[in-house]
């Protein structure tokens, strides 16, 4: 998996793996055996980066699913993005050079 | 005579007959002179009847189920949500006749797909229902997929915000990416794949716009679909060209993939499908084949269909309209069916129920009333035939039934011949099938008979 927020690039590591339920997606990282629950607005923005949807239409995405304003779900999409960095589900990559 | 017993129905199958009850749930294979008994016993009320028809005529007299009736009262229980991203699609199948762009067609926004959705649960919760179902079709409801995305995000999260469950469906033509397969794989229930059959076939049916092969692609995503929890409905469909190769088809899915169902639907010829060379099938020879077909596809374990000949339900609608689905197009018109417009008008019918508008699904209850009232019973061609609560008269749009009573066309005939044939399947007559459908003057004898009504006056046994 992986999406473009901005210039840059996200991707999900090699040892994350996750499924689909009923009403959530479950992640798990082979590397600590820890696994996290995502639900709701978190659960549809992870399916949409499997999508590779590029970092405005999420925002947009979002804002619909939340009734939010641009403004309101690109602070909420953020923070989202970073939760998930820090707990290592997903990595920026160098965006390309030249 | 209880009125569920003038549903009865007797067909003459080469020197015997099928007595088909579907309101008692009863088919059974008789001679003369046993449906002759049953006959009287149904007509006497309760005199005794020999001892060989005497539990056939037992069930037969009882109640049975309440016969199928039009939805009346308040818009409170709708079918099904409709949306439609767009009428726009991305294939240029060679009998495709439908007048919308294929690429310029508009696309719905997305905030009205979420004030269809809003609209539909606030219907639901007011009505104390539990269950939500949305559906989406096109065009190709994928080729708007940004639509489907943010809708079955948007409906999952209000559903789990009002404690009710929410289902999806979808019917389309597969041309997408593996991941965005996957995706569906992951958050459908029930899939409708278009696929006419193995490369040759599909290629030349369902190409894509710009002419190139589609085959590869339907494919790998049948597989993934396969693969994952959401249910796998396959459509084919038959042409002049395909017949034949039905078993062929049936074989090479059940090996291939894993559907719940496999449904054959013959073409509906237009003037693109005849400049193609493409025509319906003969009847009998879909008949013959869709029977090979399903014994084959039944030793895998998958069910075959034909939408007008399906025996699961008893119905007096072949499809939503009637039923209370609310289909919304891309401009929030909510309609009843999820044909153009020009297609139901072509046919003097309206559709339309009303709009979607800030304030919610505005409906016009006459027109809902209008609605309602399109059904098997208001089809005079239909009244006496055994099919009537199986194919229910078949599309409104593409079916002419304002015919006289037992004048029937090919549709008809294909029907009435898939039907009996999967009674007697039903009944392991699977031989007397093959003879059956293997001689003409039997065959016609049985679609050509005008009124199936064992207790009708005309009906001689």
């Amino acid at each position: 998996m992986s999406g473009e927020a901005g210039a840059v690039v996200f991707s999900c590591p090699e040892a994350v793996r996750w499924v689909e339920d009923a009403d959530r997606v479950l992640v798990v990282d082979d590397r600590s055996g820890e696994t996290h629950t995502l639900r709701g607005a978190e659960a549809a923005v992870w399916g949409w980066l499997t999508l590779a949807y590029p970092y405005p239409k999420l925002v947009q995405l979002l804002a619909a699913l939340l009734v939010l304003s641009s403004a309101d779900a690109e602070q909420r999409l953020v923070a989202i993005l970073q939760d998930w960095r820090a707990a290592g589900l997903l990595q920026m990559l160098e965006p390309p050079h030249g | 005579m209880l009125t569920t017993q003038l549903d009865i129905f007797s067909v003459p199958v080469d020197d015997k007959f099928l007595i088909y009850a579907p309101l008692h749930n009863l088919a059974a294979l008789v001679d003369r002179k046993a449906a002759r008994h049953i006959r009287a016993g149904l007509q006497s009320g309760s005199d005794p009847v020999p001892a060989a028809v005497q539990p056939i005529v037992e069930q037969l007299r009882s109640p049975g189920a309440p016969a199928p009736a039009p939805r009346t009262g308040p818009l409170d229980d709708p079918f099904f949500l409709g949306l439609i991203p767009t009428r726009g699609c991305n294939l240029g199948c060679c009998y495709c006749d439908f007048a919308a762009p294929k690429q310029s067609s508009p696309v719905m926004d997305l905030s009205l797909a979420c004030q269809a959705l809003d609209a539909y649960f606030d219907l639901l919760r007011g009505s104390g229902r539990r269950r939500a179902e949305v559906h989406f079709f096109g065009g190709e409801p994928f080729y708007a997929e940004t639509v489907v995305h943010l809708a079955v995000e948007y409906a999952a999260l209000r559903a789990r915000e009002l404690g009710m469950a929410v289902r999806f469906e979808a019917t389309t033509n597969g041309v997408y990416s593996a991941a965005r397969c996957h995706w569906i794989a992951d958050h459908f229930d029930t899939i409708v794949l278009s696929l006419d059959g193995p490369a040759e076939i599909q290629d030349r049916q369902r190409p894509a716009l710009d002419g190139r092969s589609t085959f590869a692609v339907v494919a790998r995503n049948a597989k993934i679909l396969s693969g994952g929890s959401v249910e796998l409905i396959l459509r084919v469909c038959v042409t002049n060209e395909t017949v034949t190769r039905m078993p062929e088809i049936a074989r090479w899915m059940g090996r291939e993939f894993c559907p719940s169902t496999v449904c054959f639907e013959t073409l509906t010829a237009t003037p693109r499908s005849r400049g193609a060379g493409l025509t319906p099938p003969v009847p009998w020879e879909f008949a013959r084949n869709f029977s090979a077909a399903a014994r084959i596809l039944g030793d895998y374990g998958i069910e075959t269909v034909l939408s007008t000949a399906d025996l699961r339900t008893s119905r007096v609608n072949f499809c939503p309209v009637g039923r209370d689905a609310l289909i919304v197009s891309p401009d929030g018109a909510v309609e009843a069916c999820y044909l153009l417009q020009e297609d139901w008008e072509r046919r003097g019918l309206n559709m339309r129920l009303g709009r979607l508008d800030g304030h919610g699904l505005q409906i016009d209850p006459e027109a809902l009333w209008r609605v309602r009232r399109l059904t098997v019973l208001e089809k005079p061609l239909c009244a006496n035939c055994l099919c009537r609560y199986h194919c229910a008269g078949g599309c409104h749009v593409n079916h002419n039934t304002a015919l006289p009573v037992g004048q029937f066309d090919a549709v008809c005939i294909q029907t009435r011949l898939v039907t009996i044939t999967q009674l007697l399947n039903q009944l392991g007559q699977h031989r007397l099938v093959d003879e059956w459908l293997a001689d003409r003057a039997m065959w016609e004898a049985s679609a050509w008979q005008r009124t199936d009504r064992l207790c009708g006056e005309e009906m001689r046994v």
